[in-house]
């Protein structure tokens, strides 16, 4: 069987999918504005780091004034920055101003380009020294560059660790992580919303999926949402039109039965007459020959119709019908009949189950086939047995030949005789195997029949 | 017996009054309800063999009006629709019996026969006069264990003695059971199958009322 989609499941997915990739551009727009935070607060921290460090390094110059401006050692560690990682790892630094070490150094050197002030992480001579007071990069880090008019002496700070790639690098992880963690639990929840979103049109299609030709009853209107009333609507007109189809089709087969009955039997009957009247006449012979081929016709006829009836689904009842009137009047007319009175022996258990839902006219078309093989293929001048119960059972039984297993299997096959002489349609069977489907039972065939040496047994079990 | 057969096919209809009339009986046939109500207000019939569909009403409806107005004249369905509900329904309606299109003419006889056995109270086929031994379910008939023949209309006016142990039936009720609508009337018809009987089965076994009828004493 090809696998078909699931809505649902394709639903879950996009969904899914759809709120990851927007998250992802939310998380993405938020990065970039993030970043360019970033930028702004680390480029600021740089020129307020440079504000405060050259008036600290011009008066540490003043105070070796006897020496006047001149290079001075490298200023060992020291350590700023306003918003350190690690705030336990500050140190002093010029004016015991704590710096954190990892994330600036600098430079403060005159306008001949002497280097006067260094730390000590800062590098020891530089290609060229910015003039001009901004931002720029030095050797790939960022810097900013300051001169003080008044004194001469510019300062170059420089940033020396990836805190600022690192900072932008963790906010994106900040944003990204739940995401991933989430992604599951989403799904999940996007999966359920779905499913009860999707529950009435699995009612509704459980609903249609009940309907069939013994059951058209109207679809479930309530609680139904919106969307689905257009569909519960035209579903219903549908099953309406289908309806009127099948009565239309059922009745005809039945007025095809009531119209091809009477031209037979008015055929039969004067045949009969005719026969009557012949009496020894040579020509007898054949009208008995005309006689018997009109009730093979009848016999093949009625067994089409009933088929025909079947087709139509007419087996179902919608309501529990009382089958024991019906299996009475179906013995009532063989017992009445002088070929075959005396030869039915009905015997209804206490315990049968007969209310059922089985239309009654095909209940009595399935016992009346089954006795009438019974009677015709049985053998002759033989009692046959019809019981009923305990249980939901029907079973008719007939002395006569043992049916072999292989023939058993096919005899409910559509004109499938068993090893007989008797004239047959070899529909019979399959009749009443066609009118059990469709009421849900089944025909259960035994040879020979159960308790007895010999025989045919078939069993209707009605549910 | 006089039997309306009421059926609007030619062809079965024209079959069936034959074969009822070869039985024996008379046979008055009619194709619509109409006409057949006009034959139940004039003659009493025996049985009548009712179709449900036909040309002017249903079947049914005649039934009905016939047993509303007290009549209980034994009433065999045809029909050519085999529905359980029609047939129960024919049978809520009055009817002793039905028949479904399409049947074998003898089982109509026999059907036809254990209705008016039924409807006269007799239980059993076999009916015991004596010496005479009536079996009427195989129409055959016999004297201290010898076999009579008897023709069909003779059997006719036993079987409508019969039909009425120990009661007197009239001459007219004889007429009308060998004669249909139309046919033409012996003076002396019955008088001549009653003595016909007599000296086959007996002289002692019909006695004449004289001057209204005859009967058979049980």
């Amino acid at each position: 069987m090809k696998h078909r989609s699931s809505i649902a499941l394709r639903l879950a997915l996009w969904l899914s999918l759809g709120t990851c990739v927007f998250w992802v551009a939310a998380a993405a727009i938020s990065t970039t504005v993030l970043r360019s935070e970033l930028e702004q607060s680390f480029d600021e921290s740089l020129r307020q780091s440079a504000f405060r460090l050259l008036p600290l390094a011009r008066r540490e110059l003043g105070q070796d004034s006897g020496q006047g401006p001149g290079r001075r050692e490298p200023i060992p560690r020291m350590e700023f920055g306003p918003r350190s990682r690690d705030f336990n790892r500050r140190g002093p630094g010029p004016g015991g101003f704590a710096v954190d070490q990892e994330q600036f150094t600098y430079l403060v050197y005159d306008t001949s380009g002497t280097i006067l002030v260094r730390a000590e992480d800062a590098p020891e001579t530089l290609s060229e020294l910015p003039r001009e007071e901004g931002y720029l990069f030095v050797r790939g880090q960022r810097a900013f560059a300051f001169a003080d008019r008044r004194s001469d002496l510019s300062i170059l700070v420089m940033e020396t660790s990836d805190a600022r790639t690192r900072a932008l690098w963790d906010a994106v992880a900040g944003l990204f992580w739940p995401l991933a963690a989430l992604i599951p639990l989403l799904a999940l929840g996007i999966w359920l919303a779905v499913r009860a979103a999707l529950r009435p049109i699995e009612r509704l299609s459980q609903d249609i999926a009940l309907r069939n030709s013994a059951n058209l009853a109207p679809l479930v209107d309530q609680g139904q949402p919106a969307e689905l009333a257009p569909i519960v609507r035209e579903v219903a007109a549908l099953l309406d039109r289908l309806r009127a189809a099948m009565e239309a089709e059922r009745a005809f087969a039945a007025s095809s039965a009531h119209e091809l009955r009477t031209p037979i039997a008015g055929a039969l009957a004067q045949t009969q007459r005719l026969g009557a009247e012949l009496g020894a006449h040579p020509s007898a012979a054949r009208v008995k020959g005309i006689e018997q081929s009109l009730r093979s016709l009848s016999d093949l006829a009625e067994k089409l119709l009933q088929l025909s009836r079947l087709e139509a689904g007419f087996a179902r009842s919608d309501q529990c019908v009382d089958l024991l009137p019906v299996l009475n009047l179906v013995e009532r007319d063989f017992q009445l009949s002088p070929s075959t009175g005396g030869r039915i022996k009905l015997v209804v258990d206490p315990a049968a189950e007969l209310v059922q839902k089985i239309n009654p006219d095909a209940f009595a078309i399935a016992v009346g086939n089954l006795i009438r093989n019974a009677l015709l293929h049985g053998a002759a001048d033989s009692v046959v047995c019809v019981e009923a119960g305990p249980g939901a059972v029907v079973q008719v039984r007939n002395h006569g030949a043992v049916v072999a297993p292989e023939i058993l299997a096919r005899l409910r096959e559509r004109f499938s005789r068993g090893p007989t002489r008797a004239n047959g349609t070899g529909l019979g069977l399959a009749v009443v195997d066609a009118i059990l489907s469709q009421t849900g039972g089944q025909l259960v065939l035994r040879s020979p029949a159960p308790g007895w040496n010999d025989g045919f047994a078939a069993t209707m079990h009605l549910t | 017996m006089r039997i309306l057969l009421i059926e609007d096919d030619h062809v079965l209809g024209a079959a069936i009054r034959d074969h009822v009339v070869a039985d024996g009986h008379s046979v008055d046939w009619m194709q619509r309800l109409d006409d057949a109500q006009s034959s139940l207000q004039t003659v009493v019939y025996q049985l009548i063999l009712l179709d449900l569909n036909l040309p002017d009403g249903r079947g049914l409806d005649l039934l009905r009006r016939l047993r509303s107005a007290g009549n209980v004249v034994p009433v065999i369905i045809t029909t050519a629709q085999d529905q359980i509900a029609i047939r129960i329904e024919g049978l809520n309606a009055g009817a002793d019996d039905y028949l479904v299109k399409p049947f074998d003419l003898s089982e109509m006889s026999a059907r036809l026969a254990a209705v008016a056995r039924r409807s006269a109270g007799i239980a059993a086929p076999q009916i015991v006069l004596g010496q005479v031994n009536v079996n009427l379910a195989t129409k055959s008939v016999s004297v201290a264990g010898k076999g009579v023949a008897i023709t069909s209309r003779e059997w006719a006016v036993l079987e409508r003695l019969l039909n009425r142990p120990g009661g007197l039936v009239t001459k007219s009720e004889i007429e009308d059971s060998l004669y249909a609508f139309g046919a033409e009337i012996e003076s002396n018809a019955v008088e001549v199958y009653v003595s016909r009987l007599r000296k086959k089965l007996g002289h002692d076994l019909i006695s004449t009322v004289r001057g209204m009828g005859y009967k058979i004493d049980r």
